[in-house]
């Protein structure tokens, strides 16, 4: 089923491009409580493959393509 | 008089507690962004009597994740809390409203809330959650930590309210506090981050049961979420959802019309001439008109409110973002696109939520095409035209196709409107998918009631007015009677009237869609409101087969209508037409100034009512050529 991918992924940087958008991106995935060091799991892969669903604690999130290039780590 | 703000994240619990606190029916909805205006209320009578609280306010805002805005649902709580002369009275203290499920992450708000300067009160949702659980809270920990009293609330009993009173009601002076919207830098961010995980650790001890309400919604997501099967049951309950609005409705509409027909007698019999004809085929026939399809309004906000109380539509839009995005809009267009199918106001405000300038111009050029709850009586008139009620199954799915038919042209729109707009930036999701709850029916409910009530009200005065003018314009000026001759027959006075009169010179704009000058009438008047399309055709066809119900009086008379050549005005073709051109016309007046506040300029607003209806009327009357060379 779905749920099969359950990746465990430890954020090492959260990075976006330079300009504001980017700004407001890396920003607002902090908000989020996503940091480096922070263990995610990678939920599942929906929408054709592009909207990523992470699991951190509690919450859930979905992220596209470009917020979950952001999280770069292993 | 004080004033407390109650600021949260996203989907917190914050206007349940609104609710519990001023009385007010605001909708609570399950899913991020569902405020995107502020509210404010005074406290109820009751608690402020009870605990001595009196000339408290307090203002339910849009919920943020950081009080620094990015979107503009997110400025609206910024210009609250530090905008000076905005129009909310000073603020004396925040209510940060925290969901006790997710602790960590909610704290960092409140961390912030406490920077503000403001004093704080910090109120802690989903109370029958955490104890449904199992878990244990230590708030005199959160309270330490955080510099703040802490309140457990439940939002389904509302225990923790006397506390919370007891808490805002003691006075504030904010003379000698500075206020501030907190700076932000990734290392302070860090750091509350580890703060507020570490006091989340320390403060909450988890039970055995605590993970049974997360497993439930992972396996509800395992099926609801699939890559395929979630595509399928999104379509299913769509389909059952737009379909359910004819067929469930029926029998109560059936109901209804049949008692409208016999009020109808009732009038035109007992009271004579002129008036009885007024009262009876005027008013009464133009208010039943309307008050027949409330059944059909309740079934769909019954449709909606289940949908949104559950907690699916944040995955919908996770679903969905792709096929989406392929048209320049993105997953957090979909909600305001749902919402469309209700009413288009609060639809084109919940574009607020998208962040992206472009998403949320094509978003909110693309919501008046959605198949808005007005729409349904014009659309079950005349599909109940073209297939009678003998097989409501088939209307149902005929009334499914007119609602996915819409779908397409928002969708064709929208890549249109993509083309055009210069602007490249990626749409945001970032999109939190909550947990599955149960929905409240009882609530759910009421608001359909509510919503249902409203439709009539705001229908009613319009429809009063209009049928006093139509009536009077179908039924005057009286030809004259010599004594000994019979009555004129209604249809020769409609002929004559000042209505026709009018109708001669418009006639030539309609004839192409293969209509007379009183469905043309009925078009105009529809852009006061679009069901009042349905009561203008009531009377101008002056229904007058008293003893049958009222819906299926209008429907005979639409048959029976004919051009003064003898041929039939109401042929398939010409229903097509008009079923064509309500889809894609901008008619409705209300949406018009909504959309001018929220895009701030009359020019595009002006462009879209022009273009739509030039559009709408093109095709409707390339549909009806067409049709009626095919024989129909």
């Amino acid at each position: 089923m779905l749920m099969s991918i359950m990746k465990k992924f430890i954020i090492q940087k959260i990075e976006a491009s330079s300009d504001s958008a980017g700004k407001d991106l890396i920003k607002r995935l902090y908000d989020l409580g996503l940091h480096p060091g922070l263990e995610i799991e990678i939920v599942a892969k929906v929408s054709f493959g592009s909207v990523t669903i992470v699991q951190y604690g509690p919450t859930r999130l979905a992220l596209n393509e470009e917020e979950f290039l952001c999280l770069h780590g292993h | 008089m004080s004033t407390w703000a109650l600021i949260g994240s996203p989907n917190s619990g914050k206007t349940t507690l609104y609710n519990w606190l001023t009385g007010s029916k605001s909708k609570t909805v399950n899913y991020p962004g569902s405020t995107v205006e502020y509210s404010m209320g005074m406290l109820r009578e009751h608690l402020a009597e009870k605990e001595n609280a009196k000339e408290i306010s307090i203002v339910d805002t849009p919920g943020v994740y950081s009080l620094r805005p990015q979107s503009e649902d997110e400025k609206v709580t910024h210009d609250v809390l530090f905008k000076t002369n905005g129009s909310v009275s000073k603020i004396d203290g925040i209510i940060a409203v925290l969901d006790a499920t997710q602790l960590g992450r909610h704290l960092l708000l409140a961390k912030q809330a406490k920077e503000s300067g403001y004093p704080l009160v910090t109120v802690l949702t989903m109370r029958d959650l955490i104890e449904k659980e199992g878990s244990k809270l230590d708030l005199a920990l959160i309270s330490k930590e955080l510099g703040s009293e802490i309140i457990l609330f439940d939002g389904i009993f509302g225990r923790g309210l006397n506390e919370l009173l007891l808490e805002i009601k003691k006075p504030t002076n904010l003379k000698e506090i500075e206020i501030s919207c907190p700076d932000w830098n990734i290392e302070n961010q860090t750091a509350v981050i580890k703060w507020a995980d570490a006091l989340h650790k320390n403060a909450v001890s988890n039970s055995k049961n605590e993970k049974s309400a997360r497993s439930f919604s992972n396996s509800v997501d395992a099926v609801l979420m699939h890559p395929i099967l979630g595509f399928v049951m999104f379509f299913f309950f769509m389909t059952v959802l737009f379909s359910a609005v004819y067929w469930a409705a029926t029998p109560a509409m059936d109901l209804i019309d049949a008692s409208f027909g016999r009020l109808i007698a009732l009038v035109t019999e007992n009271i004579p001439g002129l008036t009885g004809e007024f009262f009876g085929s005027g008013l009464v026939a133009a208010i039943g008109g309307v008050v027949i399809f409330v059944p059909q309004i309740f079934i769909l906000f019954i449709g909606i409110g289940l949908l949104e109380s559950t907690g699916y539509l944040a995955r919908v839009a996770a679903l969905i973002d792709k096929p989406l995005a392929m048209l320049g809009l993105g997953g957090r267009s979909f909600v305001p696109l749902l919402s469309g199918f209700a009413c288009a106001i609060p639809a084109i405000m919940a574009t607020r939520n998208i962040t992206s300038k472009k998403e949320r111009l094509i978003a909110q050029n693309v919501i008046p095409f959605m198949t808005c709850s007005a729409r349904l009586p014009v659309y079950a008139l005349l599909i109940g035209f073209l297939y009678g009620n003998s097989n409501p199954l088939l209307a149902g799915f005929i009334m499914a196709v007119m609602y996915f038919g819409a779908i397409i042209v928002g969708a064709i729109a929208a890549r249109a409107i993509s083309f055009f707009i210069k602007d490249n930036s990626r749409s945001r999701l970032l999109m939190e998918l909550p947990l599955y709850r149960r929905p409240r029916f009882s609530i759910i409910f009421l608001q359909a009631i509510t919503k249902a009530k409203n439709f009539v009200v705001k229908a009613g005065p319009i429809i009063f007015t209009l049928a006093i003018v139509l009536w009077f314009a179908t039924n005057f000026p009286r030809p004259l009677i010599t004594e000994g001759t019979a009555d004129v027959p209604a249809a020769v006075v409609a002929q004559q009237s000042y209505a026709a009169q009018v109708g001669q010179v418009i006639e030539p704009v309609f004839k192409p869609m293969g209509l007379d000058w009183r469905v043309g009438f009925g078009l105009i008047s529809a852009f006061a409101a679009r069901e009042v399309f349905v009561s203008s055709l009531a009377l101008m066809f002056n229904v007058e087969e008293k003893e049958e119900a009222q819906t299926a009086g209008l429907i005979t008379a639409m048959k029976n209508a004919t051009f003064p050549n003898g041929s039939p005005i109401f042929t398939t073709a010409s229903v097509v037409g008009i079923l064509i051109f309500f889809m894609i016309a901008l008619q409705c007046t209300s949406t018009v100034g909504i959309l001018k506040r929220e895009m701030g300029s009359w020019t595009p607003v002006m462009m879209q009512l022009v273009f739509s209806n030039l559009v709408a009327y093109g095709l409707a009357v390339s549909a009806v050529t067409a049709l009626r060379m095919l024989g129909y």
